[in-house]
């Protein structure tokens, strides 16, 4: 047995799918956060639950919204749980109203309950259920009231049959009588007869001379086109419903309008937001990111002591890599295989897994903007700014999400409405620094600005902000087309985050930049240590008879090096090269060749610094941010390149993308990297 | 009334030049480029010289924060998002209140059949409504 779960957005589907069958979906605090159906079983049953992206109508606006529609019509479930949102039931309802127009029976899950009685609202659920001739279950998906009793309802099929109320006026219900009627050869359902006295292009197979003819005699009686009838006839209907059944005590102001006074305020709301986002890196990479890096990367390489608020505390430690690598020399194992383990695999996995904490504190800071309902807030008032430059104040989900991830970034820019702003808002998220980029930007600006470094992190984050609005008018002069843009949003209600989520969130993408590094950094590390300890005739770079210079790495490295001569200040690197390549696969997998690389070419390496070996010595503040830079607005790693193919409507679309993004990464490169070039 | 009328007829006119209506208001130079402020700035010059009072008529556009209003009608070319607003509760005779406006003006955020909603005012402009408060 299969159920839809249908709801407007933000209403709780996904809250209540993951109460329904225990499984870990994530949530959030804005409408749209579920863009794909998502299945799942109740446990001990058989019965499936689909989780769907929310809609307003079966009408759908954005490409995520159709997926909606075309499940609940094309794939037909065996029930429909319509969940809605009991604080604000009028709006909800419309959706009901449709949904029992399908032949199919419907439960409505009255969400929320838990924060009616604040909100002044008073339902009667008995005579809801009277009005509407359906069955209501009333729940809270949150604190998991009321799932037990749906989930019984549910499996024992336990519904009020659906009656096929007649909801709309004498007129219209006789125009529909006449259309069903006309093609009494087929069953249509009511749906399917709404649809076609609407004049819905989807349904225009069903028209006729007469239906049309039909239509217009109706119109002219209620003095409206067919849509606007049906819409208004729907809201009577609702209207009627809630008089009979609901009281509302509009409270004067609530704790979310208050709060809003000052987040929305007309001169706050910028330094605001600016101050929010300056805490979140001062705490994440200043804060925990200084506390933290050195002991760990000092616990893979060795060290002897560490630095904690300007006191130098004495700490030997021989490193996780070195006391390997002396191990298995001492059980007579080759001194390749001891380079290998620590020159490999304890460099290569130990540079990434430094920065878990810093991530583990940014993770944490955007969960508790994307809980507690900031980001809608952040949506709505650049709105105005975005229009401008050819975005919609929407693309700044996208943006934000992709501070994690830019896959799910890429993804997200669903609910975007026009075509134009999307393609936009899908090109440009990679510009924002995603997670993996995070350990090269905090590397070099510790290595270079020192106590500035969180600033500089920052300094990277505002300038990628100002290379979306530049990336975004050049875009816009390139598609040059006239987009009807529109924004719908809503505002939810601030809530405290949610303990639980919060640190489900947290911990499921560092688990991802954790096993990344288990798997792919892995991977690589090792290919990338065979490269450099080989060269083209397999002869083991030893340091003395065959020098790194001379290795399939450093071959490699050269042929491109080329590319990046204008960035690197006039410097021919085969190493910063070949690393900044790899960011192809993963953007953390670029510092962790340079650790690798810096390994091996320097076995005197001292623990505090690659930049201070000679592979990486000629890199100078400039040359630092010029290198970051590119690694920043370059194409992003290949999942994001693949998210970014299947999201972009057509293949030209995706090469621009491409092309432009590579354009962009160089020229600003190379102009900083010149910069310094002639400056020193 | 001469007045809103007054009002109406510039704004088609605008629009019929096939400026979006959020930047009607602008001057143009001899080669056609927009110069001056935009509408932010226009509002408080003298073309609109009160905002609209209980009982006149308007655009949804037109009104400022607290104010109420009763829809009227629709004039609106973009189909999906006239259906749109019509799927969220923007039908005829609904009423409509004015609760937040966005730090820069645009866009606003609307209460209405119990629930709040954020548009921008170039789609309300569509939205013909009577003050009621």
């Amino acid at each position: 047995m299969k159920v839809a779960l249908v709801g407007n957005q933000n209403a709780g589907k996904t809250t209540l799918f993951n109460s329904l069958t225990g499984m870990n979906q994530v949530v959030g605090n804005w409408p749209g956060v579920t863009i794909e159906r998502k299945e799942g079983v109740i446990k001990g049953t058989n019965i499936t639950i689909v989780d769907l992206p929310g809609i307003y109508s079966l009408s759908p606006y954005t490409s995520e919204e159709e997926v909606s529609r075309r499940y609940v019509l094309d794939e037909k479930p065996d029930l429909i749980v319509n969940i809605i949102d009991s604080t604000s039931l009028e709006r909800s309802l419309y959706l009901t109203t449709q949904l029992l127009e399908l032949d199919c029976n419907v439960i409505i899950a009255m969400n929320m309950i838990d924060i009616m009685d604040s909100k002044g609202v008073k339902i009667d659920v008995k005579k809801l259920s009277e009005q509407l001739k359906t069955t209501i279950v009333s729940i809270s998906a949150l604190k998991k009231l009321g799932i037990d009793e749906l989930i019984q309802k549910i499996k024992n099929n336990d519904v009020i049959e659906n009656p096929h109320q007649k909801i709309y006026s004498e007129s219209v219900e006789g125009a529909l009588k006449f259309i069903d009627d006309y093609h009494s050869d087929h069953h249509l359902s009511r749906f399917e007869l709404v649809k076609v006295f609407e004049r819905d292009i989807a349904f225009q197979v069903l028209d006729d001379e007469n239906i049309r003819r039909y239509i217009s005699e109706v119109e002219e009686k209620e003095g409206m086109d067919s849509e606007q009838i049906i819409a208004n006839q729907r809201y009577n209907f609702i209207d009627k419903v809630r008089q009979a059944s609901v009281k509302i005590a509009k409270p004067e102001s609530t704790l979310t309008d208050k709060i809003d006074k000052i987040v929305l305020n007309k001169w706050l709301a910028i330094p605001i937001f600016v101050a929010i986002m300056a805490l979140v890196y001062l705490f994440s990479v200043g804060l925990i990111g200084g506390l933290t890096s050195d002991l760990i990367s000092g616990f893979f390489n060795g060290m002897d002591s560490i630095e904690l608020f300007d006191h130098v505390i004495p700490l030997e430690f021989v490193g996780l890599g070195p006391w390997l690598a002396e191990k298995i020399l001492y059980a007579g194992g080759s001194s390749w295989a001891a380079s290998l383990v620590q020159n490999g695999i304890v460099t290569g996995v130990g540079a990434v897994l430094t920065f878990v904490p810093q991530l583990l504190a940014l993770f944490f800071s955007l969960a508790l903007l994307e809980t507690t309902g900031y980001m809608s807030r952040i949506s709505f008032f650049f709105d105005r700014l975005f229009k401008k430059i050819g975005l919609s104040g929407k693309s700044l989900i996208p943006f934000i999400v992709g501070a994690g991830c830019s896959v799910s970034g890429i993804m997200s820019a669903r609910t975007i409405e026009s075509e134009r702003e999307k393609k936009m808002t899908i090109i440009l998220t990679p510009f924002i620094p995603c997670s993996a980029k995070l350990p090269l930007i905090a590397l070099f600006s510790s290595a270079f600005f020192g106590d500035l470094a969180w600033l500089v992190t920052l300094s990277l984050y505002l300038f990628s902000i100002v290379m979306i609005v530049i990336g975004a008018l050049i875009l816009k002069k390139i598609f040059n087309t006239p987009a009807a843009t529109t924004y719908i949003s809503e505002l939810p209600d601030y809530h405290a985050p949610s303990i639980h989520y919060v640190g489900r969130i947290v911990g499921d993408r560092t688990g991802d930049f954790i096993k990344r590094a288990g798997s792919i950094i892995f991977i690589c590390s090792l290919v990338i240590w065979f490269l450099a300890s080989f060269t083209y005739k397999m002869q083991y770079v030893d340091g003395v008879n065959y020098l790194i210079k001379d290795s399939l790495l450093a071959n490699i490295g050269n042929s491109l090096a080329w590319f990046f001569y204008p960035m690197l200040g006039g410097n021919w690197s085969w190493e910063a090269s070949v690393s900044a390549i790899q960011g192809l696969i993963a953007k953390e997998q670029v510092i962790s060749s340079m650790n690798v690389i810096a390994g091996l070419s320097d076995s005197s390496m001292s623990a505090s610094s690659i930049f201070a070996t000679s592979a990486f010595s000629f890199f100078t503040p400039f040359t630092a941010y010029a290198y970051v830079t590119f690694n920043l607005f370059s194409i992003p790693c290949v999942s994001a390149i693949s998210a970014m193919r299947s999201e972009l409507p057509s293949r030209k679309d995706f090469v621009i993308a491409i092309v432009f993004e590579i354009v962009i990464a160089w020229t600003l490169s190379s102009f900083i990297g010149f910069i310094g070039w002639a400056v020193m | 009334m001469n007045e809103i009328n007054n009002r109406k007829k510039y704004i088609d006119q605008e629009s019929e030049n096939g400026e979006a209506f959020s930047e009607c208001g602008r001057g143009r130079n001899l080669r056609g480029k927009a110069f001056g402020h935009g509408r932010r700035f226009r509002n408080r010059g003298t073309r609109f010289p009160h905002h609209l009072k209980p009982g006149e008529e308007g655009h949804l556009s037109d009104l400022r924060r607290g104010q109420k209003c009763i829809v009227l009608n629709f004039h609106n070319d973009n189909k999906a998002l006239r259906r749109r607003l019509l799927d969220m509760g923007i039908t005829k005779g609904v009423e409509i209140e004015i609760k937040k406006t966005a730090p820069l003006g645009d866009p606003v955020d609307i209460y209405l059949r119990g629930y709040e909603l954020c548009l921008r005012k170039a789609d309300m402009h569509g939205i013909d409504i009577k003050v009621i408060k």
